[in-house]
């Protein structure tokens, strides 16, 4: 750290604290005019004054207080006398349950404990023993048995039945779907069992939730914790005793409780009904229905809002009805006791037998047709729900021509528009959804391969033989509409785009332009004729969601089919597109991530205002605060805290994108060339790639190598064709690691899965810069600017021209590349320096260094953590010979990133520049040690000068003896 | 424990002297001390009054340590010595702690919802982040992590730590304001990140 640098920050930070906070931006304008540095960083601090004046002395006592008070002390004793405890196995907000050996007998049980607070309580001592007491009534097969209470060194123990297998909350979390029906029933049906045994001996559970439901490894469900269960009264549940109104408060959990036991009035057995209605909706759909961001908004939503109806199609009607029936308000309009659900559940138990045996004679009867079979008897769920929904609406036609290759690797082609009957962009967005959706099931499919919608579009495809040849595709999917007077028909053709064959067709017909009708026809249609089947859970997740306003829906297809070429017209179009769906659903909130995508993208792309990053913000905060859920929301959320520099932020958003349980329809995402971060290419892709890519940057911003590296490889072995995740761990490998030589055989990789596509093109000629194989760098490059002339194209031909020293050329190709992006602080700088080297214009390059200084400022302006931005401003201080200035940035990048080689060998640079050879040759060594190119040392004409330095060529020897 | 007190204080001053082991002999001891203040804090009787911000050093430490046993060679070294102690032995165990329930990935109900919490406590901090954002501070301005050792883990007044130092009250003033907010910022970013700790 500098210490000029951190004393003025001290003083300018105390100085602007004492203000109002109205004077301290002006104050910090005026006096720091020149010092950007100090500025920023000063304004970055002054944003944690709050948080600082929570630093007390008072606050660490209150933290080792907390810290010593749930100490386990218990571990390794003895309690009662004969178990032995073996660890601690869970904690609640109320107990902690322990894991103990009977010293006698060969058994282990689980032992509860009250809290650490609670222990002292002698009101919770009591209810704890009479819960206890009540409890060991109790016998049945689903219950968890309570053996005893006992009483050891002043606090009491519950001896529980120790369980092995998880709670039904961890298992939907390892899972991450919906439970299919088949795994449903026999867990519900036994949920129901054991209510039905403690509600006929008049217990109550009234904290039924996935928590306190064990599923044994053998598949038994064990229910557990009647913690807070109470005994009604004998006489009569209308009977306002206090055994049937909570006389004390006890910590439920909101989600899951009842109506009426929130408001405190009278309750019974009914209580429990609702909240198992609950725990079987979520298990059913992957989510509570009433969950909200807070618990005072999620009680609300309990007491007065319906359920929303379970969007899973594989539930059938009766089986929701026996759901919602649960869920209902008034416990008199709910079954009237667990026995009567379990007979009801019984019966949907039996049908379902019926289907399924059904759906195998079905199959036998296709056997030749080779399926690839995901899950057993969905293929009649879909064609179930298709004729129950859809069936008015379009009607299907099919011819089963050929057979379809082992493995599919499919190019779905744009699809066409016949005299006008539909508008363009609606169809661009379409196909782009249809791919997507394809895509994101293909993860879950080995066969299936999915060629993603951005490829074809760059590559220009249009037709099944390109697909083919450029694409490597084996199948294409090609789609058309047009007006037949009122109605509108889809043709869907499936071909061998070799033999030019056509394999599969399908006609739907819609009255109307309805887009999730649409969408789920072509889907469906899709699916049958690439012969997939599909589980009920995929399903659900690929259905439309979010909003029950088709035209709304329609809105954002079209929005994201704008949001699909980047020019200042479709992005604004993309806007307003999406801002139309938010008018006619404001609580749908795939429009709201994906405007707040598209003022990021209006930011990146074409106007560097600041402004938009806020409404970007905004738009995506909004988003979430909806659905706290959304993978599009948090994606969103993490590019823009990328954007501005907060990485941990977006670390954390990406995970919480990868971790949401619903895979999303579709993502945003932006796709940076090799070596920098302008020019992204959006592109519209399932949402993990996009989170996976979000998150390595993120982690790679924050200098966390190792976590960037995994989360890389996941993304690799996760999606093992697609392009994109072998450019990320190259271009990983090339500026976080070094390691250029991997980073080419991964560029080649991708290259060759896509040939057509620029971007491994790009990123092979910056990696071959890096090696110094200027020869290949420059003939990439050019086969990326054939394939699409990019502003990254430019850049990087120019930087392979400078490594050769031909600056004249260097500067034309620069020329171009601010032509196409006049913005990017880098272009400009590249230009300015190869004008510093071409004889006789080195006057010229200074006016065009300070305007690349100016750009970078206006980078860091929106984000003063970009790290690369402060070492490159460094570099250009250096050129036009202001230390001071090329130094504070200096300090700042590397306080950035201390062991980036990078950053060490563009340091010796600006030392250089500043005669300090002494300083420059040392940080050259540090840097090769720490893997940089030397290749890039030779190329550095700044460097010319320490040729003849002994120190310089000593060391130049010594490498030249170890050659890697 | 005044029985005890003499040895502790050796302990105390061998452990500043540099011998390691007795660091293993007097954690125990500060335990015990730490789980009765922790036992105060959190009982019911306490849960209605207010807070007194008395620091660690006065609520468990001086019970253990004989200060005016004047073979200190000055309160300065004391407290530097203690407070360091202090930090050293919450870290460890916070982090120790840490690790058991990562381990067993286990989760706690956090603690606002299973009680009612008296709003006026102060907010609780996260002591390893706390020692980690510390040592990075040490490695650009090795003072105020001093002054902020000394102030959060001795429970030092300013102006004790003016003397123990030898600087002035308003440099420790200065030095511990802006110590703080630098420190708020970096613990914000190690709670955002969740980037592991060691």
């Amino acid at each position: 750290m500098n210490k000029e640098f951190w004393a003025k920050v001290e003083n300018a930070y105390l100085e602007a604290a004492e203000l109002p906070g109205e004077q301290r931006t002006p104050f910090l304008e005026k006096v720091y005019r020149d010092r950007p540095d100090v500025r920023l960083e000063v304004e970055s601090l002054l944003q944690h004054k709050e948080a600082a004046e929570h630093l007390t002395q008072s606050s660490i006592v209150v933290s080792a207080a907390s810290l010593f008070d749930d100490d386990d002390d218990l571990i390794g004793t003895i309690v009662g006398g004969k178990y032995r405890v073996r660890e601690c196995i869970g904690s609640g907000g109320q107990a902690d349950v322990y894991l103990a050996d009977h010293i006698a007998l060969d058994s282990s049980f689980a032992l509860k404990r009250a809290a650490p607070i609670l222990r002292k309580d002698p009101e919770f001592r009591q209810r704890f023993l009479e819960e206890a007491r009540r409890a060991v009534v109790l016998r049945h097969d689903n219950v968890a048995r309570v053996h005893d209470v006992l009483e050891s060194g002043g606090e009491m123990f519950v001896v529980m039945e120790h369980i092995e297998g998880e709670t039904l909350r961890q298992r939907l979390e390892r899972i991450r779907r919906p439970l299919t029906v088949e795994e449903f029933l026999p867990i519900a049906l036994q949920c129901a069992a054991a209510l039905a045994a403690a509600h006929e001996k008049r217990i109550v559970h009234l904290d039924v939730k996935p928590e306190n439901i064990m599923l044994t490894t053998d598949g038994r469900v064990k229910i557990c914790d009647f913690g807070i269960a109470r005994r009604l009264s004998a006489k009569s549940n209308s009977d306002t005793s206090d055994a049937s109104t909570p006389d004390w408060t006890f910590a439920g959990t909101p989600a899951y409780m009842a109506p009426e036991v929130i408001l405190s009035y009278q309750f019974d057995e009914r209580a429990d009904l609702f909240s198992l209605g609950t725990v079987f909706y979520e298990m059913l759909t992957g989510r509570n229905p009433f969950l909200a961001a807070t618990s005072p908004a999620t009680t609300a939503r309990v007491v007065s809002e319906p359920a929303a109806l379970i969007d899973n199609p594989a539930v059938n009607r009766k089986l929701e009805k026996i759901v919602m029936r649960l869920l209902e308000k008034d416990p008199e309009d709910r079954f009237h006791n667990a026995r009567e659900l379990q007979t009801e559940l019984d019966s949907v138990r039996r049908s379902q037998r019926r289907l399924r045996d059904a759906a195998t004679d079905i199959r036998e009867a296709f056997t030749e047709s080779r399926w690839i079979k995901i899950a057993a008897f969905t293929l009649l769920a879909i064609v179930a729900a298709a004729s129950a929904l859809w069936m008015n609406w379009y009607r299907i036609e099919r011819v089963w021509l050929a057979r379809l290759p082992e493995r599919r690797i499919v190019v779905v082609l744009p699809f066409t528009v016949i005299q006008d009957s539909a508008p363009r962009s609606y169809m661009d967005g379409l196909t782009e959804l249809i791919t997507a959706k394809l895509a994101e099931l293909s993860n879950a499919v080995p066969q299936l391969i999915i060629r993603p919608a951005s490829e074809v579009r760059q590559a220009g495809i249009i037709s099944p033989q390109e697909a083919s040849g450029r694409l490597g595709a084996n199948l294409a999917l090609e789609g058309s509409v047009y007006a037949v007077g009122d109605s509108f028909q889809f043709v869907l053709r499936l071909t061998d785009p070799k033999e030019l064959k056509q394999l599969r067709s399908k006609v739907i017909t819609v009255s109307k332009l309805d887009s999730l009708v649409v969408e789920n026809g072509i889907m469906t249609s899709a699916l049958q004729m690439l012969e997939l089947e599909i589980m009920p859970a995929q399903r659900a997740a690929l259905a439309a969601k979010g909003t029950s306003d088709p035209q709304a829906y329609e809105f954002y297809l079209n929005a994201i089919g704008y949001l699909a070429s980047r020019t200042t017209d479709s992005v604004e179009n993309a806007i307003q597109q999406f801002r139309e769906a938010l008018i006619l659903d404001n609580s749908f909130t795939l429009p709201r991530a994906g405007l707040g995508e598209a003022y990021l993208v209006k930011y990146e792309a074409i106007a560097k205002d600041p402004e938009l990053i806020t409404r970007a913000q905004e738009a995506c905060e909004r988003a979430l605060s909806i659905d706290p859920d959304l993978q599009e929301g948090h994606i969103c959320s993490g590019n823009v805290y990328y954007a501005i520099g907060e990485y941990r932020a977006a670390v954390e958003e990406f995970r919480r994108a990868l971790q949401s349980k619903a895979p999303s329809s579709l993502n945003v995402h932006y796709e940076s060339s090799m070596l920098s971060a302008f020019q992204p290419k959006l592109r519209i892709e399932p949402g993990f790639d996009a989170a996976y890519r979000g998150l390595g940057r993120a982690y790679q911003a924050l200098d966390d190598l190792e976590a960037a590296e995994a989360t890389y490889l996941k993304a690799v072995k996760e999606r093992p064709d697609y392009l994109y995740s072998y450019t990320w761990l190259g271009q990983f490998y090339a500026t976080a690691r070094q390691k250029y030589g991997e980073s080419v055989e991964l560029f080649k990789k991708a290259r060759d899965l896509s040939p057509d596509n620029l971007v491994p093109h790009l990123a092979l000629c910056g990696a071959y810069i890096l090696l110094g194989r200027h020869k290949e760098s420059i003939e990439e490059c050019t086969a990326s600017i054939a394939i699409s002339p990019t502003a990254s194209g430019y850049m990087n031909l120019g930087v392979a021209l400078s490594m050769t020293r031909n600056f004249q050329e260097a500067a034309s190709a620069f020329t171009h590349a601010r032509e196409l992006n006049p913005k990017y602080y880098k272009v400009v700088g590249h230009l300015a320096r190869a004008y510093y080297w071409i004889p006789g214009k080195r006057g010229e390059s200074l006016a065009i260094f300070r305007n690349a200084i100016s750009l970078a400022q206006d980078e860091l302006r929106t984000n003063p953590y970009n790290w690369d931005v402060h070492i490159m401003t460094a570099r250009y201080w250096a050129m036009v010979g202001d230390r001071n200035s090329a130094l504070s940035h200096l300090n700042t990048a590397l306080k950035g990133h201390p062991k980036n080689a990078h950053y060490q060998a563009i340091a010796a640079v600006i030392f250089n520049q500043f005669g300090e050879r002494a300083l420059a040759v040392n940080l050259l060594q540090q840097a090769v040690a720490g893997g940089y190119s030397t290749a890039d040392i030779d190329a550095e004409v700044e460097l010319d000068n320490l040729r003849e330095d002994p120190g310089f060529r000593a060391f130049i020897a010594a490498r030249a003896t170890n050659v890697r | 424990m005044v029985a005890g007190q003499g040895q502790l204080t050796k302990l105390l001053q061998a452990w500043s002297h540099g011998d390691q082991s007795a660091l293993d002999q007097l954690t125990p001891l500060i335990y015990a001390e730490l789980r009765k203040l922790a036992r105060f804090h959190m009982s019911r009787e306490s849960a209605g009054h207010t807070l007194q911000p008395t620091a660690l050093i006065n609520e468990a430490f001086l019970k253990l340590i004989d200060i005016s046993g004047a073979d200190w060679q000055s309160r300065k070294h004391f407290y530097a010595a203690a407070s360091q102690i202090m930090r050293r032995v919450l870290v460890d165990y916070a982090r120790k702690k840490r690790s058991y329930k990562r381990g067993r990935d286990h989760r706690r109900v956090p603690f606002e919802e299973a009680l009612a919490y008296p709003s006026d406590l102060p907010e609780a901090t996260d002591i390893v982040a706390f020692d980690e954002a510390l040592r990075k501070l040490a490695g650009i301005d090795a003072r105020k992590a001093q002054v902020v050792e000394l102030w959060f883990f001795g429970g030092m007044t300013v102006e004790e730590i003016a003397g123990a130092m030898d600087i002035g009250t308003s440099t420790v003033h200065r030095d511990l304001e802006f110590a703080k907010v630098w420190l708020a910022r970096e613990l914000k970013s190690i709670e955002r990140g969740d980037y592991p700790t060691q």
